[in-house]
């Protein structure tokens, strides 16, 4: 297991190395000048020179990728021309929100799957597996946008159940920071008002991206369940006479979760698109948002270093989902 | 103490209903082994998975009754189904790589049978887990309770399935097809495993295999199958002795001897009846030399025959002098053509 870890980090030096050169050159061939913007719409040429110069903005292209190379090795992601500050305190303090924001639509999505792909799977033909089956589909293929605004429109202009958008409500006291994610950090701090209003502020962002993740899932389980269910092993544990619900949880479920444990990476990959979208429209301050802002504005460093936070993150959750395959599978374990 | 009585089981499938099983009766004495021989489609599995309750999705139940211990268990509710399961009535599938958890220890596996039935603490279902381990030929029980199935062998894990199954010391088992998948010198240990233990334990044995020569060490009384019915049932040397439906003297001249006179193994021609169209005579006619026009129309029911213990479905058996041949001597004797063809000929 530890030589699986050391491979795997081993590895995302090359992903991460992959990711800055793509992100690096392709900011750059992407039309926008960050000096001009800088330097404000009144700037005279010279001034936008100066600034290009500061920067280092006028060097060639491999020079400047070796000087970001050679600060990233240091730990050091540059400054975002937007914020002026440094990117690496700015992932600090976006990327929280995003992890709870998508840790919280992995978990519902991933719950919400498991249930219905059940259901639908032991009660194959039925209407019940039927309805699951469209909910599946419609959760794929409604885009995430498109829902986001729909379920504003719903159950914030219309019904008025929830806010549209932000962590907490204006008057709300953010708890103190400990983890910068809000709900742990209001129940470890015993702020129960401001737990109540960030998973008040959650539930429509979180729906929309679980939404996703349940449309996959559910198909991935449901097929899955099917499978297992037909299995020599599962008429074995029904002769010995055991209840139908430690059937279903030790031998059916046990056996059909590993397919769905192996998509959940994948899940990540969609997830982290999904985020850019949502955040931005629920105004949500993660990382997201942060990059999608960055982009617009040619800011580069900030661009490229949400960027690479967010391939490592991929890879950190293959490793992690790798590892809980090697525990729920003794097969791989053992050979 | 089991009583199969005109079970009738039928699989719906997308195409149309598969009529697996079409009026089996069948009985089994306390401590008594019956062998059930027929070939692949002929319903063996089908009736053992019946009387389990445990029919893959598609089949049911039509008619008949399953008399076990003085109750019908197909009228059972599902909980005391399941307290029948295991505990009075154990089954041993065919292969025992997939009849296994993969991702479970064998240890847990055995244990959650015993637990299903018994009020017992996990350190006393472990410890008995053990004592069977050891008693199906394990060595160094204690540590193999930890494993995974796919680290032991295919006997192995046979050995396994045989002590779950007798782990709660079943009146009768269900073993279907128990060695098929093992290798020919593993398969006679866990055969001899089995009886020596369902000896000691004195559960019955319905052991349905398509080998005869497992059939004839091990078996008191066979019952063959064809096409979903019984059509013959006897003492295991009076079947082997004096076969009297076409369809046995048919396996019987199919399966090799060592050491016998040298002879040529005969396939029984044609194949077996569609599942879906079964004819309305007798489903084995069109392939037996000895058919007489009745066999086209009616489908003999099972009755005694050569003495109280001999079972068979059959117009027109075979005498015991044509069971050398394969074929009726009898001077003029032509097999029936079937009515269709009569007709046109007319």
């Amino acid at each position: 297991m530890g030589r699986l870890i050391a491979r795997r980090l081993a590895f995302m030096v090359f992903v991460v190395w992959g990711v800055t050169l793509v992100t690096f050159f392709l900011s750059r061939v992407v039309p926008g000048d960050p000096a001009k913007l800088l330097a404000g719409p009144k700037a005279s040429p010279t001034e936008v020179a100066h600034i290009r110069r500061i920067y280092g903005l006028d060097d060639p292209l491999w020079t400047q990728y070796g000087r970001y190379m050679a600060d990233l090795l240091h730990g050091n992601l540059g400054v975002s021309f937007v914020t002026r500050r440094e990117v690496t305190t700015d992932v600090r303090a976006f990327l929280p929100a995003t992890l709870e924001l998508a840790g919280y639509s992995l978990l519902l999505g991933f719950l919400a799957a498991l249930v219905v792909g059940t259901v639908a799977g032991y009660r194959r033909g039925s209407a019940l597996d039927a309805g699951g089956r469209l909910m599946a589909i419609a959760g794929l293929s409604v885009p995430a946008f498109w829902l986001a605004l729909l379920l504003q429109l719903l159950l914030h202009t219309r019904l008025g159940w929830f806010p549209l958008g932000g962590r907490l409500d204006a008057g709300v006291a953010a708890p103190p920071r400990l983890t910068g994610i809000l709900t742990l950090d209001s129940l470890l701090t015993l702020h129960l008002h401001a737990f109540v209003n960030a998973l008040w502020h959650l539930a429509l962002p979180v729906l929309t991206l679980a939404a996703g993740v349940f449309g996959l899932m559910t198909r991935i389980v449901r097929t899955s369940i099917l499978e297992v269910v037909g299995e020599d092993y599962v008429r074995t544990a029904q002769g010995k006479g055991l209840t139908r619900w430690r059937v279903l949880r030790r031998h059916v479920l046990r056996n059909a979760m590993l397919p769905a444990v192996t998509v959940l990476g994948l899940e990540f990959g969609l997830l982290a698109s999904g985020v850019f979208v949502v955040e931005a429209v629920f105004q949500w301050p993660g990382l997201g948002n942060y990059a999608f802002q960055a982009i617009q504005a040619s800011d580069y460093n900030a661009t490229l270093g949400a960027t690479l936070v967010i391939a490592i993150a991929y890879v950190l959750t293959n490793l992690v989902v790798d590892l809980a395959y090697l525990y729920l599978d003794p097969r791989i374990r053992y050979t | 103490m089991l009583s199969v009585r005109d079970l009738v089981v039928r699989f719906s499938t997308g195409r149309g209903v598969v009529h697996a099983v079409n009026g089996v009766s069948l009985d089994v004495e306390p401590g008594g082994t019956l062998g059930l021989v027929g070939e692949s489609g002929s319903g063996k599995s089908v009736t053992s998975l019946a009387i389990m309750r445990l029919l893959p999705r598609g089949g049911r139940v039509v008619s008949g009754q399953v008399w076990f211990g003085g109750r019908d268990l197909l009228r059972l509710s599902a909980a005391e189904m399941r307290s029948v399961r295991g505990r009075e009535i154990a089954m041993i599938l065919q292969d025992p790589q997939s009849s296994l958890n993969p991702v479970l220890p064998v240890g847990e596996q055995i244990e959650e049978a015993i637990r299903a039935h018994e009020r017992v603490s996990r350190p006393a279902a472990r410890a008995r887990a053990v004592e069977l381990l050891g008693a199906v030929g394990i060595a160094r029980p204690e540590e193999q309770l930890g494993r995974f199935p796919h680290q032991l062998s295919g006997g192995m894990r046979q050995r396994v399935m045989i002590a779950i199954a007798l782990a709660l010391r079943p009146t009768l088992l269900i073993a279907d097809e128990p060695t098929t998948a093992l290798d020919v010198t593993v398969q006679a240990q866990v055969l001899e495993l089995l009886r020596d233990l369902t000896d000691e334990v004195g559960a019955a044995v319905v052991l349905i295999s398509h080998d005869l020569g497992i059939m004839a060490r091990m078996a008191g009384r066979i019952a063959v199958m064809y096409a979903g019915r019984v059509v013959e049932s006897a003492p295991t040397e009076e079947l082997f002795a004096r076969p009297r439906h076409p369809y046995t003297v048919g396996l019987l001249r199919s399966i090799p001897r060592i050491g016998g006179a040298r002879r040529a193994l005969v396939p029984i021609e044609g194949s077996p009846p569609d599942l879906e169209r079964l004819p309305e005579g007798c489903p084995f006619a069109p392939r037996c030399a000895w058919r007489i026009e009745a066999c086209w129309t009616q489908n003999p029911s099972l009755a005694t025959d050569d003495g109280p213990a001999h079972l068979v479905a059959c117009h027109d058996p075979a005498e015991p002098e044509e069971v050398g041949p394969g074929r009726p001597i009898r001077p003029g004797f032509a097999p029936a053509p079937p009515p269709g063809i009569r007709a046109g000929v007319a």
